[in-house]
């Protein structure tokens, strides 16, 4: 019998701290994305919210043959990057991963640094099947890149910084029209 | 990289010891500390009104009120100052645990609830800075201003955020407990050896890594130096500059990439092959938003990785980077943008160490967004700059490198130095394909038998014996050889190695040129057999749009050749394992010839084009 109670009450207590952990929410979704945006007019999105701050530094690196599409915000001395790495010099709609694999998929990454080389807030990719990286268009002559993305991350730590402005889970989407750099 | 504060703990212990020896002595203020008006009753000029709508940016921010602080010039330790709670349900009591003021009234202030409840409060000639955490309801709010005197409190949401201090404790961050430090080793040198290796990217972005290396290590030792260090307290040598082969820069992200090197298998091996303390990667791509990173402010052997852009890194560029990072790794902080004393805290609440030199220099620990010319010179209490203060008995970098350079240079035993240049040995393919003629081959040898740099020459000769020509002169081994196929069938190749002081060591190889490997597997060799198996790593054959090849570990190259022996495409690989999809769509319908090349094998196989 006595048993019997302990066992009710570890059942009572195990459903009471189930019921009181809170589920993260989903992050907002921006549905108004813009079909296309001028060059150097890059609309991107933060949980659903257009963020004006971003800025486009796309490249090419010519010896390893790689683009990389990278969007960051900096206010103050913290810097937010999002970035699409490691992607042939073509179009394509791309899968994101996070491993550092050649050209199969657009390598997904945020990083955060805080006063030019301390590391910020750490997120990781989360449902990368959910989201995408689509080159629409590109002209290597130019150095022009067009195209739209989406990106999902969740915080992994902290690292001991207080309030860097980010909430838990990101989602990041956008529609890019710049100019790429050689290096 | 990080500096973190356990602010929390610290606070409640503090304020928990002073509940009980202050009691009797403790002030209750009648004074509100801070009066929080709804948002409405402030009038805010057009700049606040800007700040204002860019904190409305700020993801985390869901509300905010304009408060008032009053003058605390009289608080001290033990204090309670009583707040009006942000959500109006009533009076938060703190007392006070860490209090300092200026005659101008600037002032630090920090205090704690029995309950867990915390208040952090800074002032600067510039404006406030601070944080709330109300414990029973775990609400955060962060105080900045809008601007010197339209102080703002910003409610974040209860997600777990911790505070950290604005200015840092500055009296405890030269204690060695702030920082993880690994116990001495019984070695006695403070003597840092220093491993430079540069990305493939970086051999053609027109810097001389082997030139760069030894211009870092000279800027090591004269920064030192110069911040009132001897070479008996620290010291830098050049372990060796070296290719690290196959590594891939991420455009984006650089913790990603500094991760990547820590846990890099050949950097592992290099390092330990040249009993090197730290390993410093320099790279070709400018990352986004940073010139460098450190893996962490440690002076930890795990953590002994860093990069840096070699263009920053390389003298002359008055960037520091290398410098900057390599001290990051030994445990060096940033310095403030501004000077920083007790409770004049810097606008940044990252920078935590040092102050200005003067007013336009910064110490080679400053960040660049402050805006500062970087001086040689680390933050000291007894070495000055100009005639102007580089740091003070709670500022000093320098006192910290000579802390740490017994612990960071025992990381890797010392070498014993051998006096001959006779270990030359040349390693790579034996068999070129004469259609791509292109090959690379590493020198390999004792680094300890000489001193750095090394000149490398490389000579052909169709015997072996007479008619040497001077191929290529390099800084650094490998070499990529490539017009192969305009030599000799066979040919020899020999590499000569010069070190700093003219000793020599020398080695040759046979070379043959593959006449056949561009027809699929006519070879029984290399051809037939290798193409059978690479075949089965290869699909779809027939294909369209994606090849998909199935790599084997240490191949470095991919290339695609026509019926005519033209290369169409070329893709290099950082020699891992791995299965790569190559887009070529933009090919003609036809035949072509993948090529897999590695350090050990070339396989090559026929594809059809539909």
């Amino acid at each position: 019998m006595k048993n019997l109670i302990n066992i009710i009450l570890l059942a009572f207590f195990v459903s009471l701290l189930v019921c009181s952990c809170k589920k993260e929410p989903e992050p907002k979704e921006a549905t108004n994305l813009p079909n296309e945006v001028n060059l150097g007019e890059s609309a991107i999105y933060l949980n659903g919210e257009l963020i004006p701050t971003y800025k486009a530094d796309c490249k090419y690196g010519e010896v390893n043959k790689i683009m990389s599409y990278v969007f960051y915000d900096s206010i103050n001395l913290v810097t937010n990057i999002v970035g699409f790495d490691w992607l042939p010099q073509s179009t394509g709609n791309y899968e994101l991963h996070d491993e550092r694999i050649l050209f199969v998929k657009a390598l997904t990454s945020f990083s955060q640094i805080v006063d030019e080389d301390l590391e910020g807030y750490s997120y990781e990719l989360e449902d990368p099947e959910e989201g995408f990286c689509n080159i629409e268009y590109l002209d290597t002559i130019q150095q022009v890149a067009k195209g739209r993305f989406k990106a999902k991350f969740k915080r992994t730590s902290t690292n001991g910084n207080g309030d860097l402005g980010l909430p838990k889970r990101l989602l990041f989407q956008g529609v890019f029209h710049e100019k790429y750099v050689k290096y | 990289m990080n500096y973190i504060f356990e602010y929390k703990k610290i606070l409640t212990l503090a304020v928990l010891a002073h509940s009980f020896i202050c009691k009797v002595s403790a002030q209750q203020f009648s004074v509100p500390f801070i009066e929080i008006p709804n948002q409405s009753s402030v009038i805010l000029s057009s700049p606040e009104q800007t700040k204002f709508n860019l904190l409305s940016n700020v993801a985390t921010s869901v509300s905010k009120k304009h408060i008032k602080i009053n003058p605390i010039q009289n608080y001290l330790i033990g204090d309670q100052l009583t707040i009006n709670n942000p959500d109006g349900l009533g009076n938060l009591t703190f007392t006070a645990n860490y209090v300092s003021s200026q005659p101008n009234g600037d002032y630090f202030w920090s205090g704690a609830n029995v309950d867990g409840s915390l208040f952090i409060l800074g002032k600067h000639p510039t404006g406030i800075q601070g944080g709330l955490y109300i414990a029973p309801t775990n609400t955060h709010y962060g105080i900045t201003d809008l601007s010197v005197d339209k102080p703002v409190l910003i409610k974040f949401p209860n997600w777990d955020i911790d505070f950290r201090e604005n200015c840092g404790d500055i009296n405890s961050e030269d204690e060695e407990g702030d920082d993880l430090v690994e116990e001495r080793s019984g070695c006695e040198s403070n003597n840092i050896r220093v491993l430079v290796l540069f990305t493939p990217a970086t051999a053609t972005s027109g810097f001389n890594p082997s030139t760069v290396a030894s211009g870092l290590i000279a800027e090591l030792n004269a920064s030192t130096g110069a911040s009132g260090l001897s070479t008996t307290d620290i010291s830098f040598t050049l372990a060796n500059t070296l290719l690290l082969s196959g590594f891939v820069e991420n455009g984006s992200d650089a913790e990603g990439d500094v991760d990547a090197l820590a846990d890099n298998t050949a950097a592992q091996t290099m390092r330990n092959d040249n009993y090197a303390d730290i390993v410093i990667l320099l790279t070709a791509n400018i990352y986004t938003g940073l010139n460098g990173i450190a893996k962490a402010i440690s002076a930890l052997n795990k953590n002994a990785y860093c990069l840096a852009e070699i263009g920053r890194v390389a003298t002359g560029s008055m960037t520091f980077t290398g410098s900057h990072e390599i001290a990051h790794v030994i445990g060096a902080r940033h310095q403030r943008c501004t000077t920083c004393n007790r409770g004049q805290c810097d606008v940044s609440p990252w920078d935590n160490h040092g102050f200005s030199v003067g007013t336009t220099m910064g110490t080679i620990m400053i960040t660049l967004p402050c805006g500062k010319t970087r001086i040689p010179q680390f933050s000291s209490e007894t070495a000055k700059f100009m005639g102007l203060e580089t740091g003070n008995e709670f500022n000093d970098n320098a006192k910290k490198l000579r802390k740490r350079a017994d612990n960071v240079s025992c990381f890797r035993p010392q070498p014993v130095a051998s006096t001959e240049l006779n270990s030359v040995d040349i390693s790579g393919n034996p068999t070129i394909c004469a259609g791509s003629g292109f090959g690379i081959f590493n020198a390999n040898f004792n680094t300890f038998a000489g001193v750095p740099p090394y000149v490398y020459l490389w000579e052909t000769s169709p015997d072996g014996i007479s008619n040497w020509t001077t191929y290529s002169t390099t800084a650094f081994s490998p070499l990529p050889l490539s017009n192969a196929g305009s030599l000799p069938n066979p040919f020899y190749l020999r590499v000569t190695v010069t070190d700093f002081g003219g000793k020599k060591g020398s080695d040759m190889m046979k070379v043959t040129l593959d006449n056949t490997c561009l027809d699929g597997g006519t070879d029984d060799r290399e051809g037939t057999e290798f193409s059978e198996k690479f075949s089965e790593k290869i699909s779809p054959n027939p294909v369209h749009n994606i090849l998909y090849v199935q790599i084997e570990k240490g191949t470095n190259k991919i290339l695609i050749f026509d019926l005519n022996g033209l290369e169409v495409m070329s893709i290099l690989h950082d020699g891992s394992e791995n299965l790569l999809a190559i887009d070529i769509s933009s090919l003609k319908v036809g035949a072509y010839f993948v090529r897999s090349i590695g350090i050990n094998n070339t396989k090559t196989h026929k594809i059809i084009k539909s």
